[in-house]
């Protein structure tokens, strides 16, 4: 087994002039932040809150992580570039920034702008902008960053922000909701199922920065969207943090799917740098029939902590999560779901795939807990391993807890490594050996990619494959 | 800081404060005296402990207790014995923690002795279970540490049992027997323990006891307990087990007495081919609890290791399931499955299931699952459509269910009394009718 | 015997059956027809009383030997009693029960139900051979798991040793020909004729017409979208065969 530096080819840095607060974390940050905003009284009203209650949290530790110390105060809390102006136009962005995205495969020009998917980028701490805005809200459909949503829709923010995420859910979150910057809103009226698929694009750029998105999505009665997230940063020799916080809402007969295919650069092989990816998202299936499905490619940071949880609240409420967790190098990864069964006939799915490669750690921990009014619950959940290599190490972690008598609920795992005679097999036919490891290790990841919309599966496809190559062998 | 203090009054009075009563005593009250310190600053196991989190095992459970032997009757234990003497004619009996040497008769060549001497005393610490809370509160407690040795290349099927009877007189005491069974290189030993209570009345009172077993290369043991402990008892086991090369232990745990039973399983497979395949059904009505906890570490290659684990939850009764399974660098090829069954009857009784993989190496075979549920709606109704009544058909379905476990076991005999009692209902046990507080949900850390 | 009336089914908030009137007397054979999704199963289901089936409108009425009785009052295992039979269509698995310790409760609880004798368990053995030996059953099938690990035919065979066994005055077969090999279909249909008798009935759940050429019904009822929409005589089967489900207006 090689061990040559993965090849990232998102680790390049934008050369551009930000603006930057003075590093560290104070309260003066937050009334900075809350300023270059131009926030309403309500919102810094909210920050300080959460900032109070976070200092008097300290770093959770019970995860199966060995996190080194993170020295908050040598963050930069708020970077955007100087040329950043937010009544500008996506076209009026400076032409190193569309670059920069065109060359992640982003395109943002006019004329280049995909058509079946609406952007929102963020760069750093700040949304450039977003496109067919125009377009969606002629439906109703409102899709912004959320900076831009406090100021011209706040009564729709006020009314929903940490609804789903208190900021005291956690230490991150705390974090989250004091020092939050830029991420995304949507909302989507009564009945209208979104025409494209809303995106959002994470590009950490300035060293030092952490990178602390919000992104609120709510979604009325009879309503239906596709949402897709991406993120990557350059490559570093420093740890950067990333502690996000997702709302979801789905009413009556909504329906939220949201895909992440996670590559935020996870440091060198040898275990240097890399982004530390902390993030709380939680979906709440408030509505009868409603449906939350969380669906995610995590295939890098150095340490990635998070479990993307669904509430099921209204009676006959779906929740579903379908992961591949894909650790080598000297990646960290103890990622899972929670699902809570709150309402009747609730339903939820999980399925789980991780890959361990090189000296990688890959823990799996979910929750599945019916609670005594929760009739008729089902489960199915499916969490299996596979292990590349003797030094990986995988561990699953399911927590089943049961305290109503109709609930019915099924759990499954596994941990094997890559079929031998599969792989003679496949060989035998032709197929080199790297290429054989592809597909076997596809196939098993197979059950989740097809909940992964079209580009979006055979990027992950692709994604795994580079991240693999010199692993295995 | 521990904070049972009852129970650390006691002991430190009798460890601390006392010179041994004999020569016998000599060497087991230096090894307390030593463990002692260790204990008092240990913390009492609570709901913030991820492994205790679910239990029901409280401080206040200490209290009030009368932590001194009680003076042994003969009358209700010889009568049960002299019933069971057909079918158990080698057999250890305990009663109210104390050992019967009188009651007590082994096969030829195999013989139970207290550890007295240090040498063995030091060579038996090694195995003992010198770290958790009630660990050392065993050996603390104890006031003998035994030992059985089966001798290399012993093969008989003949059961030896280990009686464990608690009778009336107990009431607000503890007992905490502890004993260690060698099994030496190329021998088979059938063993069935049995904890019962002979009394009337549902009383309380606290049993932890611990047994270690030591398989030596080649060694087999097949062990099965049944617990039918008092109603409104507290039952503590634990079970640590070493195995060399080739060895193979079976258990088979049926739980079916206590109010609060929690039943801890270590295993360790130390060398290759070394396997372990644990059973266990537990049975819960009223607002019973029971909590099993098993780990085993696969520390070298080719080790096995299956577990089966199946329960039946009627009323408001609460079950808990831990099974961590560890394969550390060393344990390549290597296999591991386990499951957990649980059928929920009761309309306010709850399940916790946490099936635990920790894999450190690849070129393993590791499958866990675990299910909760009913009975099977469409087996019901086809044994109901062939005239067998509702009571009957779940009867059937219930035997049904337990059966995988009661067939774990190769001998007849003790398949024979677990189906008695299992299946055959324990009306014969008076049922605890006090009404206790709910359950109450552990919280959860993780975000 | 039994007397359907403008009966109407419900299971899973759907409407099934949606009003059959049906008359069956002792000594006949009725055989039901239909396409997928017509509501045989159904019908065989709320007859045996299976609790996912609400009879909505309408009523059955069974001839205990004394009186009619409303069905609806009788629980399962009672009904099982009265002498009612149903064959499953899928019959269930349930490992851990043997075949004999399951045959020996059913037919413990039905003949005492009856007030018959009941036997000892070698003497029960021994009446089961000569039904097993019709059925070309082996004695190692009573060791087994209910329906454990049985193939089709296995498990078709196993339906009808019960309905020889316990011999009841209504049996409702559903599709007791489906997956059958030609062998173990005459070995059914064998059982089938030696089970019926002037005081008993069948109802016939099948797909096919093959099964009506070992068995000759007396009636035959075409089920369509929930009604019988069509009723005739044995030579019905030959015209379906020929003519297909839609000629009977199935679907219109």
């Amino acid at each position: 087994m090689k061990s040559i530096d993965t090849k990232y080819k998102y680790g390049f840095a934008t050369d551009i002039d930000s603006f930057k607060f003075n590093i560290g974390l104070s309260e003066d940050t937050i009334l900075q932040i809350s300023k270059i905003k131009e926030e309403p009284p309500w919102l810094l009203d909210f920050r300080l809150k959460a900032y109070q209650h976070f200092k008097t949290l300290t770093p959770p530790h019970w995860a199966n992580l060995k996190i080194p110390p993170i020295n908050l105060d040598e963050i930069y809390y708020y970077s955007a570039p100087k040329s950043f102006n937010e009544k500008k136009s996506l076209d009026e962005v400076d032409p190193e920034l569309l670059r920069t995205f065109a060359k992640l495969g982003i395109p943002l020009e006019e004329q280049k702008r995909l058509s079946s998917v609406a952007i929102d980028a963020v760069f750093d701490s700040v949304s450039l902008g977003t496109t067919h805005e125009d377009e969606l809200s002629k439906l109703g459909i409102i899709f912004c960053s959320i900076s831009k949503a406090i100021k011209e829709y706040p009564d729709l923010v006020k009314k929903y922000l940490s609804s789903v995420v208190p900021h005291t859910d956690n230490y991150y979150a705390a974090l989250n909701s004091a020092v939050f910057t830029d991420g995304s809103f949507a909302y989507i009226p009564k009945g209208v199922k979104c025409p494209m698929d809303l995106s959002t694009y994470f590009r950490i750029n300035e060293g030092k920065t952490g990178q602390f998105e919000r992104t609120l999505i709510i979604a009325e009665a009879g309503s239906l969207v596709n949402y897709l997230e991406g993120c990557t940063a350059p490559q570093r020799d420093e740890n950067q943090l990333h502690a996000a916080v997702v709302e979801l809402i789905a009413m009556e007969n909504a329906e939220i799917n949201y895909s992440t295919v996670q590559n935020w650069y996870a440091g060198t092989h040898q275990g240097v740098g890399g982004i530390y990816n902390f993030v709380t998202k939680r979906g709440k299936c408030l509505g009868v029939n409603s449906k939350i499905s969380w669906t995610q490619v995590e295939a890098g940071s150095a340490i990635t902590w998070k479990y993307p949880s669904c509430l099921l609240i209204g009676e006959n409420s779906q929740g579903a999560f379908y992961s591949v967790a894909l650790t080598n190098g000297h990646m960290q990864a103890d990622t899972g779901t929670k699902m809570i069964h709150i309402g009747k006939n609730t339903k939820s799915t999980i399925i789980a795939k991780g890959i361990c490669a090189d000296q990688s750690s890959n823990t799996y921990r979910g929750l599945v807990k019916i609670l005594p009014n929760a009739h008729h619950a089902r489960n199915y959940s499916q969490c299996d391993s596979m292990l590349v290599g003797e030094k990986s190490k995988a561990n699953t972690f399911p927590y089943i807890e049961v305290n109503n008598h109709s609930a019915t609920i099924e759990h499954e795992a596994s941990t094997s490594k890559i079929n031998e005679d599969q792989l003679f097999y496949l060989e035998s036919r032709g197929i080199d050996r790297e290429k054989c490891i592809s597909m076997i290790i596809n196939g098993f990841c197979k059950d989740v990619f097809k909940k992964l919309p079209l580009e979006f599966a055979a990027e992950a496809s692709r994604l795994l494959e580079i991240k693999l190559e010199n692993s295995v062998g | 800081m521990t904070y049972a203090s009852s129970i650390v009054n006691y002991l430190t009075n009798e460890i601390s404060h006392k010179e041994p009563v004999d020569n016998d005593h000599m060497h087991l009250l230096q090894l307390k005296k030593k463990l002692l310190p260790l204990f008092k600053m240990h913390s009492f196991p609570s709901n913030s402990e991820e492994f205790f989190r679910y239990s029901k095992i409280k401080e206040s459970d200490f209290d009030h207790l009368d932590f001194n032997p009680v003076p042994v009757t003969s009358t209700s234990s010889t009568l049960l014995l002299n019933q069971f003497s057909n079918y158990f004619k080698h057999k250890i009996v305990f009663v109210d923690g104390e050992l019967s040497q009188a009651q007590t008769m082994l096969p030829k060549g195999i013989f139970i002795n207290k550890i007295t001497n240090r040498d063995e005393l030091d060579e038996a610490a090694k195995l003992l279970d010198q770290k958790s809370f009630f660990g050392l509160m065993n050996i603390l407690h104890t006031r003998n540490i035994y030992q059985v040795t089966i001798p290399p290349d012993y093969k008989s099927s003949e059961i030896i049992s280990t009686f464990h009877i608690t009778t009336d007189n107990f009431k607000q005491h503890m007992s905490t027997p502890c004993v260690l069974i060698k099994a030496l290189e190329n021998s088979y030993a059938n063993l069935f323990s049995l904890h019962l209570y002979l009394g009337i009345e549902s009383h309380y009172y606290v049993t932890n006891s611990a047994l270690y077993l030591n398989l030596k290369k080649n060694a087999v043991i097949d062990f099965s307990k049944l617990q039918m402990e008092s109603d409104n008892s507290l039952h503590i086991s634990t079970i640590k087990a070493c195995l060399d090369q080739n060895a193979i232990l079976n258990t088979q745990l049926i739980s079916l007495g206590g109010k609060n039973s929690r039943e801890n399983q270590h295993i360790s497979l130390l060398d290759q081919n070394a396997r372990a395949n644990l059973y266990g059904l537990y049975d819960l009505k009223n607002e019973m609890q029971s909590d099993h906890y098993v780990e085993i570490v696969h520390q070298y290659e080719k080790t096995y290791s299956h577990q089966l684990f199946k329960g039946i939850l009627k009323d408001q009764s609460h079950g808990v399931f831990t099974g961590k399974v560890s394969i550390t660098k060393d344990a390549k090829h290597s296999v591991s499955t386990q499951l957990n069954k649980n059928i929920i009857l009761g309309e306010k009784a709850h399940m916790t299931s946490r099936p635990q993989l920790m894999i450190d190496t690849d070129d393993v075979k590791c499958t866990h699952g675990a299910t909760t549920g009913q009975m099977d709606a469409e087996q019901l109704f086809y044994l109901k459509t062939r005239g067998i009544d509702d009571n009957q058909a779940k009867k059937m379905l219930y035997h049904a269910f337990a059966r995988e476990i009661i067939e774990a076991s190769p001998c007849g005999k003790i398949r024979q009394i677990l189906n008695d009692y299992i299946l055959n209902n324990k009306e014969t046990l008076s049922s605890d009718q006090s009404v206790t507080n709910r359950c109450q949900h552990g919280i959860f850390s993780f975000t | 015997m039994l007397k359907i009336n403008n009966l109407h089914v419900m299971v899973d908030d759907k409407l099934i059956l949606k009003g059959i009137d049906l008359e069956i007397n002792q000594g006949e054979i009725h055989a039901i027809m239909g396409p997928n999704g017509s509501g045989k199963s159904t019908l065989a289901k709320v007859l045996a009383g299976h609790p996912k089936y609400q009879i909505t409108e309408g009523s059955i009425e069974f001839f205990d030997g004394q009186e009619y009785i409303n069905l609806a009052e009788l629980e399962i295992h009672e009904r099982a009693k009265s002498g009612i039979f149903l064959g499953f269509q899928y019959p269930t698995e349930i490992p851990g029960i043997s075949n004999l310790g399951f045959l020996r409760e059913s037919v413990n609880n039905v003949w005492k139900a009856q007030g018959k004798k009941l036997l000892g368990k070698d003497d029960f053995i021994d009446f089961l051979h000569p039904i097993m030996d019709i059925l070309e059953m082996k004695e190692l099938f009573l060791d087994r798991s209910i329906n454990e690990g049985f193939s089709g035919g296995e498990k078709k065979k196993n339906e009808i040793l019960q309905l020889m066994i316990l011999d009841p005055k209504l049996a409702i077969l559903d599709e007791t020909d489906s997956g059958l090999d030609i062998d173990a279909l005459k070995v059914v249909a064998e059982g089938i004729n030696r089970f019926k008798r002037p005081f008993n009935s069948t109802i016939l759940i099948t797909h096919y017409q093959r099964l009506l050429d070992h068995i000759i019904p007396d009636f035959i009822h075409v089920l369509g979208d929930g009604k019988i929409i069509r009723s005739g005589t044995k030579d019905l089967a030959l015209e379906l065969e020929l003519k297909g489900y839609n000629w009977t207006g199935v679907g219109k």
